[in-house]
């Protein structure tokens, strides 16, 4: 299975899913970190990922070559992370036929009705319970 | 979400300062605040009080 964890600005959102994901699911899960900035991207490979790249054209090379997409609300709104994530960022990872889990928060003033106000590491938790339903031998 | 939001106690008034804080670090110069997003605020203030269960922090002007 391959995972690709998309962040951007200084990368802890995507450094504590890299850290989750590699811990609750394994060595042999494939994590690839995609980082809007190589800041963030070395956090991300740093906390267990096992390949990265940085940038516009890295998300749209891979975002058709990976199983899921994870990350914030963030990766599918053109211009968020104060602009790092380009309209073509979020066309790429929306026409990804890649399942996309992603955690709903954003600095976009967008609300998602239906969803617990929790605190972000229970949010991370359950996006990996969420990874490893798709992964019964886990 | 709910991680602490950050206050500034002023009388009565609380004013917001930064919401979803992921850390609190003591500085020379004042209060380090930084969010979940990696957003940083510094603040010449003090804590005054921390109702966790509520996810508030309270600080005071130095």
């Amino acid at each position: 299975m391959r995972i690709m964890v998309i962040d951007g600005q200084g990368g802890g959102i995507g450094k504590h899913l890299t850290e989750k994901i590699r811990k609750g699911l394994g060595p042999e899960v494939e994590i690839i970190a995609i980082g809007t900035n190589s800041v963030a991207t070395s956090l991300m490979l740093r906390a267990g990922a096992n390949d990265g790249a940085t940038g516009e054209n890295a998300v749209i090379q891979n975002a058709d070559q990976v199983d899921f997409i994870v990350g914030s609300l963030a990766v599918i709104v053109a211009h968020s992370m104060l602009g790092e994530l380009t309209p073509a960022m979020a066309e790429a990872v929306g026409k990804s036929k890649a399942k996309k889990i992603l955690l709903p928060i954003n600095r976009s003033g967008i609300e998602i009705v239906g969803t617990m106000a929790e605190p972000l590491p229970h949010l991370i938790d359950a996006l990996v319970e969420r990874l490893r339903k798709e992964m019964p031998h886990v | 979400m709910c991680e602490a939001n950050v206050y500034l106690k002023k009388g009565q008034e609380e004013i917001l300062l930064v919401e979803n804080v992921d850390r609190v670090v003591p500085q020379e110069d004042g209060i380090l605040l930084e969010d979940i997003f990696g957003r940083r605020k510094l603040v010449r203030a003090k804590i005054k009080e921390m109702t966790l269960v509520d996810h508030k922090i309270f600080l005071e002007e130095v």
